[in-house]
């Protein structure tokens, strides 16, 4: 979790010799060198108490309620709004908006509000504002995307003026990690005003220039209820182009980026100006075994597959060595409720060719299965299935890869309920609760793929268990049997680099959020 | 002349009409963009209020009647992913499209200029005249994202000389423009040097030379003459510049229509897809109109001859 | 203007393109024959090995697969996929040309509205939404790339046998009650075989750009196999640390097409072609 210290005391220079003449562009490029193109340097940023954040996606709306990207559109407007609490960097939870919190009743939990909390127009963030905004989020008609992470929540009721009740159909251990990300609207502003193209909040910063798609800039607000922030300028550019953030961090361009792929670890830590943030993301990535139709119905085979991919060359060469193979698991150690003391299949291609043999498949017959990713959506996504591809035609298995936009292989996945053989896939529960991600596995749930009774059954009770310890058993056996029953191919947490200029404090972390309130410049810069 | 150009605006609509109708049916006949609208673990209830509060849900025709009644009266439905207006989204990315193609215009006609000019004005063969020629026939045969690829590789990574991403300052705009500026040149410079070496070979000019005129005074008659046939091919070009811009723009993640639209595809955001192909089809479409009505009130034959036919 | 001199004056460029054209299919042919290694087999203890590192000539890709032979087999999709865009596109543009331009009347109006049409939509855009949409194969990609390209010979040829139509000897067997259909394929389709050939030519380096420029957007040629235009896009997110995996194949590209524009060109010239648009090479 530390940031890394860097290697080599010298970023290289620029290599005339690799130059290539593309016919009198060199007179052209020595043009170029001459005018001064207004970039301006990481030093001069730390005077003005400024940051730029490259993006590796756009902004596509300001309405928080709206959206579910984490890594995007949430993390900004994080800056400009507040929630009731907020998740610290350590994981842990917060006040924000509310200052304390209790569970009055197991379905019933009671939030004092901070009686400075008042939005940037001066009108104060108090009860009613809190029962305004979970009716919007609650109304079917509004549509919203962040609905469907309050599954249990009922309704909101007025207290006292500074004080408001959450309700829940039922106990819902996960509510207070969702409502740190359940941004608050003024009630007033929001009805004269459109909240997806505009902002208006009680968070440390306000938006100055949004254009959709395009460059975002925040202001620190000077009259912030909280004080104000120690970084005063935010922009945030956006850089899909892996090559391009890189070559940005490198030039200064850039101050932060998150989500790096890691076949740029070597050349990011040759940076002098530069830390790398390399950790677990609490993001787990297996390849998912359609065990409902086809051949992974057979817990042979879908052991066989474990057995035949070698996770550790994948996680050296292609992810450099920055993660380690799960041991058998669904979950990061980040979730509530990780259970210790499994492991992992461990590489036995000779096992693996005697399961197929078991199973039916031997030389005359050949399994042939198809592997799906989503193109560009998970890093190194594209790559790791090439290598599984591999690894598995070396026990027999013929797997043909098919790489489609991530959209369609939502609707795959989710509407036809026609997952192929297997597909790549990473999920994570924001909530960092076992019984979240669990969720995905139970059998009645539109994502697992798997109808398997004993391991529904220990998680069901286990979301509904307020005895800690009986939890943490129940969910011990769910991955106990989730480990056995292999409906997943095994891999590792997606791993998380992030690279910041070196005299810039920030401590990245392990979920996607990328927060301007986190940062500083050092004193010396 | 006014049944020329009422044949080539009724011609007009019926392409934009039939390449929209295209758009469309090629969109529908895909999945319910609800899909990818819904969050991370919502059901099929949640997918399928959203699909029909969104309007999905509803008969292929009455979509297709709604969508040309909102076309006529520009008033897109919102984009899936920007939630607003499809149209303004589009409008609001327009100025980083024009600055592009309008740099891109402008250094193609500076190269293809000074390209024609060595090589058409100069008397003689071989490699002295015609290597700007070949630079011409090199830049036609990369395709355009590898000079991209090239560019960002050379300026922005080996020498680190300008930004390879985004929109702000000068620096960025340059290494798009030439990439777009590439695909341009070469028949603009072709059709000027070729027109340019016709002028030279007139009589007029061999008189001119005859009677003592200076060098620089006949080679500016002779470009003066070169202009009408190489206006006309930078009109066509114009419009060839917008599907140029899809792909340099992804490229260089130019926040322009070409991108926004690559972008949209890759969502599914259906409005926002119809509502920029709509666009590009008409600025392309018009940029074809204004030209052949340009040509054909340059150029009265073929006014006549198209009036006829 | 007649002889573009290359190479000290002695060679034509046509002969250079005929040349390296020759050179690059029998390269493809002979691939399994003369390639190192697998152009699949991955070796993940030498991933981005530099050219000449670890006994790879070339060097290695990410995933440690050889990228000499890669490039080798490299030119297979495209070559497959423009030759058979170009004969789809050249039959279907050539037979409705011939048609609308024999007929004339009102077939020639709708198949020249259509063509309209068509042209109204950039190619790159009419080739996205169909592959995005309408799903991806090779049968697919080969389509999409013939329907961009058969306007070119409609046109073409559509005018040229307007031209023909009227001629004395094509009247004349209408008269004396000459099948049309026959006239059409014995008295009329010779005479636009050449400007036919010159197209195709042509229209081959753009039918190779076009599937390497989908390649490169991902929606042409699918991982893993080894394909000029998707090693460009696979390798670019590399170019910091390792140049190689995404500039040679596009050399290799650059090549095959100039050679492809040089051999057009130059029969073009022979031919005497009236007008083969040039922007047709270069849509992406």
């Amino acid at each position: 979790m530390s940031p890394l210290n860097r290697r080599a005391p010298s970023r290289r220079a620029p290599s005339r010799r690799n130059f290539l003449g593309l016919g009198g562009g060199a007179l052209l490029a020595g043009a170029l060198a001459g005018c001064g193109l207004g970039t301006t340097t990481a030093s001069s940023r730390a005077r003005d108490s400024r940051v730029v954040v490259g993006l590796s996606a756009a902004v596509t709306t300001l309405d928080p309620m709206n959206t579910t990207s984490v890594g995007t559109d949430l993390s900004v407007l994080s800056s400009v709004y507040s929630s009731l609490v907020t998740r610290r960097p350590d994981l842990s939870i917060g006040p924000d908006a509310a200052s304390s919190w209790e569970r009055v009743e197991p379905t019933r939990w009671r939030f004092r509000l901070d009686e400075r909390a008042t939005f940037a127009d001066g009108t104060p963030l108090d009860a009613d504002v809190v029962v305004w905004n979970v009716e919007r989020l609650l109304n079917a008609d509004n549509a919203l995307r962040m609905t469907s992470n309050f599954p249990l929540l009922s309704g909101a009721e007025k207290v006292d003026a500074t004080t408001v009740d959450l309700v829940t159909s039922a106990p819902d251990a996960d509510l207070l990690g969702a409502l740190s990300f359940l941004y608050l609207l003024s009630p007033a502003w929001a009805e004269a005003n459109n909240p997806a193209t505009a902002t208006m909040g009680s968070g440390p910063y306000e938006i100055t220039r949004y254009s959709p798609g395009g460059i975002v800039e925040l202001r620190a607000r000077a009259d912030h209820w909280r004080g104000a922030p120690a970084i005063r300028q935010v922009t945030y550019r956006i850089t899909p182009s892996a090559a391009a953030r890189v070559s940005g961090l490198l030039s200064g361009e850039l101050d932060v980026v998150a989500g790096l792929d890691p076949q740029d670890l070597d050349r990011l830590r040759t940076a002098r100006d530069l830390t790398v943030h390399q950790l677990d993301t609490t993001r787990m990535a297996f390849i998912k075994l359609n065990t409902l139709t086809g051949p992974m119905r057979d817990l042979r085979v879908r052991q066989a597959v474990n057995y035949a991919v070698d996770k550790r060359s994948i996680t050296e060469s292609l992810l450099k060595g920055t993660v380690e193979p799960s041991p058998g698991q669904l979950l990061t150690s980040d979730y509530a409720g990780y259970p210790e003391g499994l492991t992992g299949y461990p590489h036995d291609p000779d096992r693996a060719r005697e399961l197929l043999r078991e199973a039916g498949y031997g030389d005359g017959e050949r399994l042939h299965v198809e592997l799906t990713v989503p193109t560009g959506q998970y890093v190194a996504g594209d790559l790791i299935v090439q290598a599984v591809a591999q690894q598995l035609s070396e026990v027999g298995i013929r797997a043909d890869i098919n790489s489609i936009p991530f959209t369609v292989y939502m609707q795959k996945y989710l509407v036809d309920q026609d997952m192929s053989d297997m597909q790549y896939i990473t999920q994570a529960w924001p909530t960092l609760a076992a019984g979240g991600l669990y969720g995905l596995f139970v059998s009645d749930s539109p994502y697992a793929y798997w109808d398997d009774a004993e391991f529904t059954a220990a998680v069901t009770e286990a979301r509904t268990t307020e005895d800690t310890a009986r939890r943490d058993e129940l969910y011990a056996t769910a991955a106990r049997r989730a480990r056995e029953q292999a409906p997943v191919l095994f891999l590792f947490p997606q791993p998380g680099i992030h690279a910041a200029a070196r005299n810039l404090n920030w401590r990245a972390r392990p979920d996607d959020w990328v927060r301007p309130a986190e940062m500083s410049w050092k004193e010396d810069a | 002349m006014l049944r020329f150009v009422l044949r080539h605006l009724g011609l007009t609509l019926v392409a934009v009409w039939g390449a929209l109708s295209a758009v469309f049916l090629v969109l529908h006949s895909s999945g319910d963009p609800a899909v990818m609208m819904a969050p991370v673990g919502a059901d099929e209830d949640q997918i399928a209020r959203l699909s029909h509060a969104l309007g999905y849900d509803r008969p292929l025709a009455e979509q297709y009647v709604t969508f040309f009644g909102d076309v006529l009266r520009g008033d897109f439905p919102d984009s899936l992913t920007f939630q607003q207006s499809a149209l303004h989204v589009v409008l609001e990315r327009l100025p980083a499209t024009v600055t592009l193609a309008v740099t891109a215009l402008l250094i193609a006609c500076v190269a293809a200029a000074a390209a024609g000019l060595w090589s058409g004005s100069r008397e003689g063969g071989g490699a002295r005249r015609e290597w700007p020629m070949w630079l011409v026939f090199l830049a036609q045969s990369v395709p355009g994202f590898y000079i991209g690829v090239l560019l960002v590789w050379i300026f922005g990574v080996q020498l680190r000389w300008l930004p390879t991403s985004g929109s702000e300052g000068a620096g960025a705009l340059l290494l798009p423009a030439l990439t777009l500026a590439c695909g341009v040149t070469p028949p603009l410079a072709r059709v000027f040097r070729n027109s340019l070496r016709g002028e030279l070979a007139r009589p007029y000019t061999r008189t001119g030379i005859a009677l003592g005129m200076s060098r620089a005074r006949v080679l500016r008659h002779a470009a003066h003459g070169s202009m009408l046939p190489t206006i006309t091919i930078l009109g066509l070009e114009a419009g060839a510049l917008l599907g140029g811009t899809v792909i340099v723009e992804s490229v260089f993640s130019w926040p322009g229509v070409g991108q926004l639209v690559i972008t949209a595809l890759q969502n599914e955001d259906y409005p926002l897809v119809l509502a920029d192909l709509t666009f590009l089809i008409t600025a392309f479409v018009l940029v074809n109109l204004i030209v052949d009505l340009l040509y054909g009130l340059l150029d009265p034959r073929v006014r006549h001859t198209s009036a006829r036919s | 203007m007649k002889n573009r001199h290359l190479l000290g004056g002695r060679v034509n460029g046509g002969t250079v393109g005929a040349a390296v054209l020759v050179l690059i299919v029998a390269l493809t042919l002979l691939a399994p024959l003369i390639a190192p290694h697998d152009p699949l087999a991955q070796d993940l203890a030498h991933t981005n090995a530099a050219p000449g590192e670890h006994g790879y000539l070339l060097g290695t890709d990410q995933l440690g697969r050889d990228l000499l032979s890669r490039l080798l087999h490299g030119a297979r999709t495209p070559l497959l996929v423009g030759a058979l865009a170009v004969l789809c596109g050249g039959v279907f543009g050539t037979a409705l040309g011939l048609a609308a331009g024999f007929a004339r009347g009102w077939l020639d109006q709708i198949l020249s509205r259509i063509t309209d049409i068509q042209l109204a939509l950039p190619s790159i855009l009419l080739a996205l939404l169909v592959l995005s949409f309408g799903g991806r194969s090779t049968a697919v990609l080969v389509l999409v790339i013939a329907l961009t390209g058969w306007p070119t010979y409609f046109r073409l040829v559509r005018s040229r046998v307007l031209a023909l139509r009227t001629s004395e000897y094509v009247e004349a067997s209408l008269t004396q009650g000459v099948p049309a259909w026959r006239v059409a394929v014995r008295d009329l389709l010779p005479g636009v075989r050449g400007l036919v050939a010159v197209t195709a030519t042509l229209d081959l380096s753009r039918a190779v750009l076009m599937e390497a420029g989908l390649s490169y957007l991902g929606l042409g040629a699918q991982a893993p196999e080894a394909d000029w235009g998707l090693m460009v896009s696979e390798g670019q997110g590399q170019l910091l640390s390792s140049w190689w995996i995404a500039v040679l194949p596009g050399l290799c590209l650059v090549a095959l097409v100039i050679s492809a524009n040089l051999l057009g060109e130059r029969l073009s010239r022979r031919r005497g072609a009236p007008h083969v648009p040039t922007t047709a090479t270069r849509t992406v």
